[in-house]
């Protein structure tokens, strides 16, 4: 099934077509959310209203820009909107517990680096995120980053280029208060 | 993190390699960088449960479901007012109906004059007293 013809397809409810939908699919949908939520369970479970989403809104794809990159588009925008719904606080006890939980084989200083680089990458203004996550983690071009942002792509460059500025400066900082701590 | 991700220059990556080699603190630090891209790595390769699939399935068939069902309720919804408000007006209309005429069968037999003498009398009669009626109906 070509792309346009999965989206008639869903635009008609047609089970088939939403099956291959969400197996095309879904790896990229929960990927993308872990990427930005840092929790798997949670991701899975926001796969669900994601892919309703693009359900609800398949009348409105226009296909200027691909499928991948609409889904891509809906699902960056319900990662943002999920997190900022989450007390900033309760997500970082959150990541805190869920690492140690899910990582207890974990050496204590990969679980620690873990928390470090979620930080940092969390402390990046959100476009600057989301370009980088795109980039470093779903490893996708800057012309298809520039059309799920819908900006420029000398933007995109920018944006990835401070972020990586700013990640460098916050990792160092923490990496360093780190080895201060464990002497 | 241009070192990390191979992008210095050749020339720029000996001048960074020589210095690494002499400062520890640097060298520490490098060491976390490469770690942490191994992090990044290591969450790229991330597997997703396959069995999601079918929770999304669920998910999605449930609105499937709701969708289908939403013309008829919608249908219910507008349909169900509208007899209902049908209903009260043919019981108003009704109650206007047969108020109207009772009393243009009371207003008809009203009308004829002996008729209404004979009812002023049986009031008044009705009015008197048992002592004052046999008086009014001695001859």
């Amino acid at each position: 099934m070509t792309d346009k013809e999965l989206v008639c397809g869903i635009r008609q409810n047609d089970r088939k077509a939403i099956e291959e939908l969400v197996n095309r699919h879904r790896d990229r949908v929960i990927k993308t959310a872990f990427y930005f939520l840092q929790d798997i369970e949670e991701a899975e479970d926001l796969s669900q209203e994601i892919f309703l989403e693009i359900l609800r809104s398949a009348g409105r794809f226009r296909e200027e820009a691909s499928l991948g990159t609409w889904i891509y588009r809906i699902t960056v925008n319900r990662s943002l909107n999920h997190l900022k719904k989450i007390n900033r606080k309760s997500m970082f006890r959150r990541m805190e517990k869920d690492h140690e939980q899910a990582s207890e084989h974990l050496h204590l200083e990969e679980k620690e680096r873990r928390r470090i680089l979620n930080q940092a990458v969390q402390s990046l203004s959100e476009n600057q995120r989301i370009a980088f996550v795109l980039s470093k983690y779903e490893e996708l071009p800057y012309k298809q980053i520039s059309e799920v942002m819908n900006i420029s792509l000398s933007s995109v460059e920018s944006l990835i280029f401070r972020a990586k500025e700013n990640l460098q400066k916050k990792l160092v900082r923490y990496f360093s208060e780190y080895a201060e701590k464990k002497k | 993190m241009a070192w990390i991700e191979n992008r210095l220059s050749r020339g720029d990556a000996g001048v960074l390699q020589q210095h690494l080699e002499h400062c520890a603190d640097c060298r520490r630090l490098a060491g976390e960088f490469r770690e942490t891209e191994s992090l990044i790595a290591h969450d790229r390769g991330l597997q997703p449960n396959p069995f999601v699939s079918t929770r999304i399935m669920q998910h999605l068939d449930a609105h499937l479901h709701t969708k289908k069902s939403r013309p008829l309720e919608l249908l219910v919804r507008l349909v169900q007012p509208a007899i209902l408000s049908a209903a009260l007006a043919i019981a108003v209309l009704a109650g206007i109906y047969l108020g109207r005429h009772e009393t243009r069968q009371y207003s008809e037999a009203t009308r004829r004059p002996e008729n209404i003498r004979e009812m002023q009398a049986s009031f008044f009669i009705s009015d008197l007293t048992t002592e004052d009626q046999a008086v009014s109906l001695e001859p």
